[in-house]
């Protein structure tokens, strides 16, 4: 799908979301930096954690979509809970990279908006395809109404379909899906 | 890799359902979409510990 990749966190990968989420975060202006660098600064703190071998990670397992030219497009937040007692890789989060989030736009481009959506189904597929292979199940979780509304479409969709290789349903705000 | 495929196009079809058609104010609501600039650094935590 477009070209993508999707890679576990890496000094490598840190390192290019440090220099190229930074430079098109300066592009802006001075009131749009104000407010994303904090975020840049704490997101970017939290992946050295994560790189860093003298450090306790847990369950956390995060991945970057590259694109075809090497740059990270979103970091995507995941556990990989395959020795808990429900084991499950689980879809917590992702974070697009500066140029495509929502925070400053003041109208919605489809073509844009149409790429984002790419991504982000690039990164749940991906997740999805290591989940039912190693552990055979996989959650994605919800934070907001509108995805929890999403879920609810899929799921009406899905039980109308006889061929379900899966079971699907949710569970307040995740959604989970079983490989039967 | 049947079950990725199909798994992909009915989520697709349910996020575009949703998504596509959204003005820019509800857009911003989806946190997918925004960087969250008043989250606190342990939340992520926390939702792997609500889960």
């Amino acid at each position: 799908m477009d070209g993508y990749s999707f890679v576990e966190l890496n000094e490598e990968l840190l390192g290019k979301i440090r220099d190229q989420w930074k430079a098109k975060i300066e592009a802006l202006p001075d009131e749009a930096i104000d407010i994303l660098w904090p975020t840049y600064q704490r997101t970017v703190g939290w992946c050295e954690k994560y790189v860093d071998p003298n450090q306790e990670s847990g369950d956390l397992w995060l991945h970057v979509v590259v694109d075809g030219d090497g740059c990270p497009v979103a970091l995507v937040e995941l556990t990989n809970a395959h020795r808990a007692k429900d084991p499950s890789i689980k879809f917590l989060n992702i974070d697009l990279e500066p140029s495509s989030i929502m925070n400053l736009q003041d109208s919605v481009d489809q073509e844009s908006l149409g790429k984002v959506l790419n991504v982000i189904m690039f990164a749940i597929t991906s997740a999805f395809a290591i989940a039912i292979n190693q552990v055979r199940k996989f959650k994605i979780y919800g934070r907001d109404d509108e995805i929890v509304s999403v879920f609810d479409a899929l799921i009406a969709k899905h039980m109308n379909d006889p061929e379900q290789p899966f079971n699907i349903y949710r569970q307040q705000r995740w959604l989970v899906i079983e490989a039967v | 890799m049947e079950s990725v495929a199909h798994f992909e196009n009915i989520f697709r079809e349910a996020l575009e359902s949703v998504l596509l058609g959204m003005d820019c104010a509800d857009l911003k609501k989806i946190h997918w979409l925004v960087w969250d600039t008043d989250c606190c650094e342990e939340e992520s935590a926390d939702f792997a510990e609500a889960a």
